[in-house]
């Protein structure tokens, strides 16, 4: 197996994609780095997953939906279809309602910490930082090249507010052309920061945020440069298991393949074949 | 003459009595502290038979409409139909290593029993097991039975008619129960589920590897709350 899907781009999530010259192209090509920050939108908040919820708002939905068609009684077909219709809108809605409510509890408690990051060029410093963390694995990225490597940043914050999690979407360019695509997560090790853990990110204009983002990005580097070598990890036969790993308060569970383990950190695909790494110290049992 | 019909005024009541007589529901049981203290006792543990992950529809439906709701989920329910519940059994070994290094005596169980009836009694008495467990007492020397049932599986997804009102929920629910063997008296109980939303779009066929991440998620959370009145114990066993 050299890769595990191969697909063309689209808007949904990113699925990984490798082509079999790519070390060869890499080598006598180069690639130039152009790095994509929202400045808005690159730090956000994990939300909450609670089913419950949604399961909820679906029943009383559905009783809403069965009040409407009650009353629509003996208008035809065409009343039908437009009952049918309106149905499915107001589902849609309800469901889209539900996902926003949690979204915005989210966005809700990382706007304290966006708020005092204000005002500072994360794409002049992100490119500073990748571009640092290339050069030390002995990849520079050219002023030129044939091809273009492409990342977008994001951050989450822990729910717990003690980590962060630093999610790269990766493309390698080759004109209009994906030769690569990959997704990578890396979490940060949990910070020491009693209860007000939005201020010890804050402080110093970032500085503590800024400090942990480098770790994580050198961390990213060091994946994508693994992942490229050995063909998305092709050789590596594991098999399939749930991982437990507590990182700060954050309990983590997650379907996938352990692909390495060294003394500070685990790697491991997820069944996106999404590739993701957490401090070694996280690991948890049942 | 009129205070002889008076009987009828408990009619209703009679009749409501009838109606409700046939199930019997178990309200949840607090842990008896004798589960700690009567350490020289011996404890089994069991899982009972796992059920199949399934796809549940509910809402209101039709005959055809869930004939057709059916048809259209059928991709989904081959997925989740391959999800493997099994890690679920490990919830016997934790317990058991986890009483044990509290210094209790415990051994784990494999039985047969009628879950069914455990989980939904037709009659019996509140407060004490409708299946009689006595029996394990004798064949496996044990004097209290730590008891898991595991009681869904799967997805969980409400319509109106053909009109999904909901996304498809991941659902995990399992019933813990302590019985002293001696008089099937339960000593604790606790049902239990947790909801799951997929993290991310959940309709991505035919892996759908949000949504059976989700379901991993949850068996862990419902491992998790299953085992919670295990790992701690209430009271003090030391004599004053």
């Amino acid at each position: 197996m050299v890769f595990p899907v191969i697909a063309a781009c689209t808007n949904g999530p990113l699925e990984p994609k490798l082509c079999d010259s790519l070390s060869g192209s890499i080598r006598s090509q180069g690639y130039q780095l152009d790095i994509s920050v929202d400045e808005q939108g690159w730090l956000r908040s994990e939300g909450s997953r609670d089913g419950g919820v949604f399961i909820e708002n679906g029943i009383q939905a559905a009783t809403l939906m069965h009040g409407t068609s009650q009353g629509a009684a003996g208008l035809g077909p065409s009343g039908a279809a437009g009952i049918m219709i309106g149905s499915l809108i107001a589902s849609k809605l309800a469901r889209s309602n539900t996902r926003n409510a949690m979204e915005s509890e989210a966005e809700a408690r990382i706007t304290p910490l966006r708020s005092a990051l204000d005002g500072q060029c994360w794409s002049a410093w992100y490119n500073k930082a990748i571009g640092q963390a290339l050069l030390h694995n002995g990849a520079a990225a050219r002023e030129t090249g044939g091809l273009v490597l492409s990342i977008a940043p994001d951050v989450l914050l822990s729910a717990d507010a003690r980590s962060i999690r630093l999610i790269s979407e990766i493309r390698l360019m080759q004109g209009r052309k994906a030769i690569y695509q990959g997704h990578v997560e890396v979490f940060s090790s949990p910070l020491d920061c009693g209860q007000d853990c939005l201020t010890e990110w804050a402080r110093g204009e970032g500085h503590v945020l800024k400090r942990e983002l480098i770790i994580v990005i050198y961390e990213t580097v060091r994946i994508l440069q693994r992942d490229w070598s050995t063909q998305h990890f092709s050789a590596v036969s594991s098999a399939e298991k749930t991982l437990r790993y507590q990182v700060g308060g954050m309990r983590y569970v997650e379907r996938g393949r352990v692909l390495e383990v060294d003394e500070s950190r685990h790697l491991f695909l997820n069944l996106r074949g999404w590739l993701k790494s957490y401090p070694i110290s996280g690991e948890s049992s049942l | 003459m009129k205070g002889n019909h008076r009987w009828l005024y408990t009619l209703p009541l009679f009749v409501l009595a009838l109606l409700t007589g046939c199930a019997t529901v178990q309200p949840p049981v607090a842990m008896d502290q004798v589960f700690w203290t009567e350490k020289h006792e011996s404890i089994g543990v069991m899982v009972a038979d796992l059920p199949a992950p399934t796809v549940v529809m509910i809402g209101q439906q039709g005959l055809l409409d869930y004939a057709v709701n059916s048809a259209v989920a059928s991709g989904l329910r081959s997925k989740v139909e391959t999800w493997d519940a099994s890690g679920f059994n490990e919830l016997s070994a934790v317990v058991t290593e986890q009483l044990r290094s509290h210094g209790y005596k415990v051994k784990q169980i494999q039985e047969t029993l009628d879950a069914a009836e455990l989980m939904q009694p037709k009659s019996g008495k509140v407060g004490f097991s409708p299946v009689d467990l006595r029996s394990i007492k004798a064949k496996h020397n044990v004097d209290k039975l730590v008891l898991f049932i595991p009681t869904a599986f799967g997805t969980v997804r409400s319509y109106y008619s053909v009109v999904p009102t909901s996304d498809p929920i991941v659902q995990v629910g399992v019933n813990s129960y302590v019985v002293d063997l001696d008089d099937n008296r339960f000593l604790y109980y606790q049902g239990q589920v947790v909801n799951r939303a997929a993290e991310g779009e959940w309709d991505e066929g035919p892996e759908y590897p949000n949504l059976t991440n989700a379901f991993y998620q949850a068996l862990d959370a419902a491992q998790q709350s299953a085992l919670t009145p295990f790992k701690t114990q209430q009271v003090s066993t030391n004599t004053p």
